[in-house]
């Protein structure tokens, strides 16, 4: 029974983190998203993380390899640097707008870069449209295969290049254009004499805050805003340790094990 | 014109894959033929989507059910240079039923990514991800008759799906700024990564018993649901959902 009291302890542990999971809500509510972080509606998980990153601990001191051992340090490493973010981070959303002065800096241009347009044919039916199949061009032509019909680019486009967005055709037909999908957006930061550009999966730092570019819109004035979550949060980098610790070792783990069958056998 | 090929070609390494697994039961050379000229086959696919959605295709759940069967053939052939037994027709049946599910789907899916996802995490992340689900695949098909070699895979796709989970969370923070966000597909990803674990804190003896394969068996259920229900389902939103 006593030899057996790590791998009981983990199966107990996963069985009680995996209920929380089923009775949790999904959508965190707007009560607990005033509280720091919004974090707090976890708190019971974050008691059974901690516990669960102390019994990790615990059993990394008995593992005999060092690989498990790197293994199960990770997820305390993890845990140590999420509870860190909570008690000293600072994370706040701002709508930033475009060409307005901040403090340190100014956004100075926004650019939003949009994939080429799709044109679809559509059937009216009951006063919706149905679409029956997506265009695809060649040589100036816009082809719809299926329904053997082909029309041109002067069709679809006006003079000054901007696609029609919809297109009556014989038999109750419609080429309708869907609408434009966005590729990329950027915003251009000023900061004194420098500029950055702060896009998605591009964060920016700024005075020891990190920027991240969320989405952007328009206020009623038109004046164009962009989103952006601003943080500080110091255990970033344990977290990040640990998440490579344990990709990594796991790695290591899996290939070492069958070695060591392999040797066994 | 290359788009009409995809479908005829997926339907012939479906007829590869399922003569494959047939011809080996009667004890022919030309099983592994077979199953060589699928993967090439289907390696043509995945090219053809590559070209038209001019990036690697990853894009939507077409291009990775395309992907899937391609990594089987390569832990075939690790499986044998580790001198486990031959187990071909395992390989050539989860393959076939991924071709299967192939025919179903829409070749003409959107692949225009959204912006968080052009980001050199996308490759690795989705990459890893899939060559665990087809390692567990395997594993969990494995681990009605050959346990020890179904533990063999199950660990090899227990890693991927850690290096997964944590591409993943480095991504996310790097986009959004958060490394989790409770979305029902994450959810579902550490509710599957939970129940691995739990099979490989199970002793070596437990672990190769029923009691092993009950467990094998529950994780591939929860990888099921992660892969295909909070994607397929309607009406549930996800952060995910442009992977439908």
């Amino acid at each position: 029974m006593l030899e057996n009291w790590p791998r009981r302890a983990a199966i107990a542990l996963a069985v009680v983190w995996l209920l929380l999971f089923f009775i949790s809500p999904w959508e965190v509510p707007e009560s607990a998203q005033t509280l720091p972080l919004g974090f707090k509606l976890f708190a019971a998980i974050g008691v059974l993380l901690a516990l669960l990153s102390f019994y990790a601990a615990v059993l990394s001191l008995c593992c005999r390899r060092w690989t498990a051992a790197l293994v199960h340090l990770a997820l305390p490493l993890c845990v140590a640097g999420f509870a860190l973010d909570e008690q000293q981070g600072r994370r706040l959303m701002m709508d930033i707008p475009v060409g307005e002065q901040m403090k340190d800096f100014v956004v100075e241009d926004f650019a939003v870069e949009y994939y080429p347009p799709f044109f679809w044919l559509c059937k009216r039916a009951e006063g919706e449209l149905k679409p029956l199949e997506r265009a695809a061009f060649k040589d100036g032509k816009v082809f719809f295969k299926a329904n053997a019909l082909t029309l041109t680019e002067n069709d679809l486009f006006t003079q000054s290049g901007q696609p029609l967005k919809y297109l009556s055709l014989p038999g109750e037909l419609v080429c309708a254009l869907e609408p434009p999908r966005e590729r990329f957006f950027a915003a251009t930061f000023r900061i004194g004499e420098d500029v950055a550009v702060l896009g998605v999966n591009k964060p920016l730092k700024i005075g020891g805050w990190n920027f991240y570019l969320m989405s952007h819109g328009k206020y009623a004035d038109g004046t164009v805003f962009i989103r952006v979550l601003v943080k500080q949060m110091p255990g970033t980098p344990l977290v990040k340790a640990g998440l490579w610790m344990l990709g990594l070792s796991a790695c290591y783990w899996a290939f070492a094990r069958v070695k060591r069958k392999e040797g066994a056998s | 014109m290359t788009q009409l090929l995809i479908k005829p070609l997926l339907a012939l390494c479906l007829i590869l894959c399922a003569g494959s697994a047939l011809l080996f039961a009667k004890k022919s050379a030309a099983s592994y033929g077979c199953f060589a000229l699928a993967w090439i086959l289907n390696l043509t696919v995945f090219a053809l989507n590559c070209v038209h959605a001019q990036a690697p295709a990853f894009g939507n759940m077409f291009h990775v059910m395309v992907f899937l069967p391609l990594a089987l053939p390569v832990f075939y052939l690790y499986g044998r240079r580790v001198g486990a037994a031959d187990t071909l027709p395992t390989f050539a049946w989860v393959a076939a039923l991924v071709f299967l599910g192939t025919l179903f789907m829409d070749t003409q899916a959107d692949w225009r990514q959204m912006p968080a996802l052009q980001s050199p995490w996308f490759v690795p992340h989705v990459f890893t991800y899939l060559v665990a689900y087809a390692l567990l695949a395997v594993a969990a098909a494995l681990s009605v008759r050959r346990m020890k070699q179904a533990d063999m895979f199950a660990g090899f796709g227990f890693a991927f799906l850690t290096l997964g989970l944590v591409s993943g969370a480095l991504w996310a923070d790097e986009v959004w700024g958060y490394f989790w966000s409770w979305d029902i597909k994450e959810v579902w990803a550490l509710v599957t990564w939970v129940i691995y674990l739990a099979y490989f804190h199970l002793k070596e003896k437990t672990r190769l018993s029923a009691t092993g394969r009950v467990v094998l068996a529950l994780g591939f259920l929860a990888l099921l649901i992660t892969f295909f229900a909070v994607n397929l389902l309607p009406k549930i939103s996800s952060l995910h959902s442009y992977a439908s």
